[in-house]
């Protein structure tokens, strides 16, 4: 056996170097190499566990989102609707009560017309009738060359006017 | 014709202690690792590059084959440096040995002869491990060492050596024997193997190299390339066959 080993350049010295020269990269490695790079893998991973959550997560508010969107687009269409028709009715009983008002003003203005066309046509008949008695006057002054007792005139030139609307008439 | 030895050349002797060209080249592929290990450690980044790609990809191919024989990633993890380490001393030290310069660098030496005439030998300043069966028997030591302190400190030390050493019923007592024989016969099977291949690798390009020197060797090149890979591979799976079986909890 021990001429085997002989043969074949086995030396425990060298044999036990060897060994230590394993360990020792075992040790470095493991320190140096290995464990940064098994944390940075299950940080990597960890990191794209959490990536993938957001992900879904997003993907998840974004429907809910969508849902919301649409119920939101549904209820505001259901308010706009309403909005018009209450427009609608407004305008329609403001129409009806603007065109009551100008029925009324014109009924006013027409009766407020009327009332001046009374009044002003009073005033021209008051204003002929005394336009009429100045003529008279001035005509039977002219034609009876005297000047009769004022008072008595004037109950004649009444008389006769009497007379005249009674013939116009 | 070149002298080929089967035992690693001395080279120089410190207060007794011989350094061998194979010891050398060891001191190379642990430099060379540690080097690559420092570069990774300071430029470890969420977003990998150069280096720490090329380390990542290597960690997690084996990771995915240990997942799959240890059945969790935790237990992956735990035992993936025993793993690693030997697969990358090997096929460091293997890829090493075929490089120019490797085994034809060196010096001469005066020898004494077999029946004491002076005679001239041709010393390597270095020489592939593997090829010196101190670094694959220190390798396979190392290993079978590395799978017993991984089941006792999964199962228990009493648990075991009880796979060993137990008086339960003479079949068990017979196959606990039989099993630390056979701890043996893995050390010896780890270190021939590797050995063997590597060693006879090297005389083949040595002799390759000698009968057609340009062109001939590129195949054979080629060869031992694949049979280091290989090698290292077959050592790194079986360290990692040896641990699943001895954390395994029967």
């Amino acid at each position: 056996m021990a001429e085997l080993l002989k043969n074949f350049g086995v030396e425990w010295k060298v044999l036990l170097a060897q060994a230590v020269n394993f360990f020792i990269l075992f040790f470095l490695l493991k320190k140096f190499a290995y464990r940064p790079i098994l944390d940075m893998l299950r940080r990597r991973k960890s990191e794209i566990e959490r990536g993938l959550a957001m992900r879904d997560e997003a993907a998840e508010n974004l429907a809910k989102t969508k849902v919301m969107e649409e119920e939101a687009a549904e209820r505001a269409n259901k308010n706009a609707l309403a909005v018009v028709s209450d427009a609608e009715e407004t305008a329609r009983r403001r129409k009806d009560e603007i065109a009551t008002e100008a029925v009324k003003k014109s009924e006013q203005i027409v009766e407020e017309a009327r009332r001046i066309i009374r009044e002003e046509r009073g005033k021209m008949a008051e204003e002929v009738e005394r336009d009429a008695e100045a003529l008279v006057y001035a005509g039977l002054t002219r034609v009876l060359g005297v000047l009769p007792p004022e008072i008595r005139d004037r109950e004649l030139i009444r008389e006769a006017l009497r007379e005249l609307k009674t013939i116009e008439s | 014709m070149p002298h080929i030895e089967i035992a690693a050349e001395k080279l120089i002797s410190i207060f007794g202690f011989p350094i061998t060209n194979t010891l050398v080249t060891s001191w190379v592929v642990v430099g060379i690792l540690i080097v690559l290990a420092t570069l990774i450690s300071r430029r470890v980044a969420i977003i990998p590059g150069g280096v720490q790609n090329i380390f990542e990809f290597f960690t997690e191919s084996f990771l995915d084959l240990m997942e799959g024989m240890f059945g969790s990633r935790e237990n992956a993890e735990r035992y993936f440096p025993i793993v690693a380490t030997i697969f990358l001393f090997v096929i460091i030290s293997n890829w090493l040995g075929i490089l120019p310069g490797v085994g034809s660098i060196g010096f001469f030496e005066h020898t004494a002869g077999e029946h004491g005439e002076a005679g001239i030998k041709f010393v390597p300043l270095f020489r592939s491990a593997a090829s010196d069966l101190n670094v694959t028997l220190a390798l396979g030591i190392v290993a079978v060492l590395l799978v017993n302190i991984a089941g006792a400190q999964a199962i228990g030390i009493g648990r075991h050596l009880g796979k060993y050493f137990t008086l339960k019923n003479p079949i068990d007592t017979f196959v606990g024997l039989l099993e630390f024989i056979s701890e043996f016969a893995k050390i010896i099977s780890f270190s021939f193997r590797l050995f063997g291949n590597v060693f006879a690798g090297e005389v083949l390009l040595v002799i390759v190299g000698l009968l057609v020197p340009y062109g001939a060797p590129i195949p054979f090149l080629l060869l031992e390339i694949f049979v280091g890979f290989i090698q290292a591979l077959v050592f790194a799976m079986l360290t990692m066959v040896f641990i699943s079986i001895a954390v395994a909890h029967h």
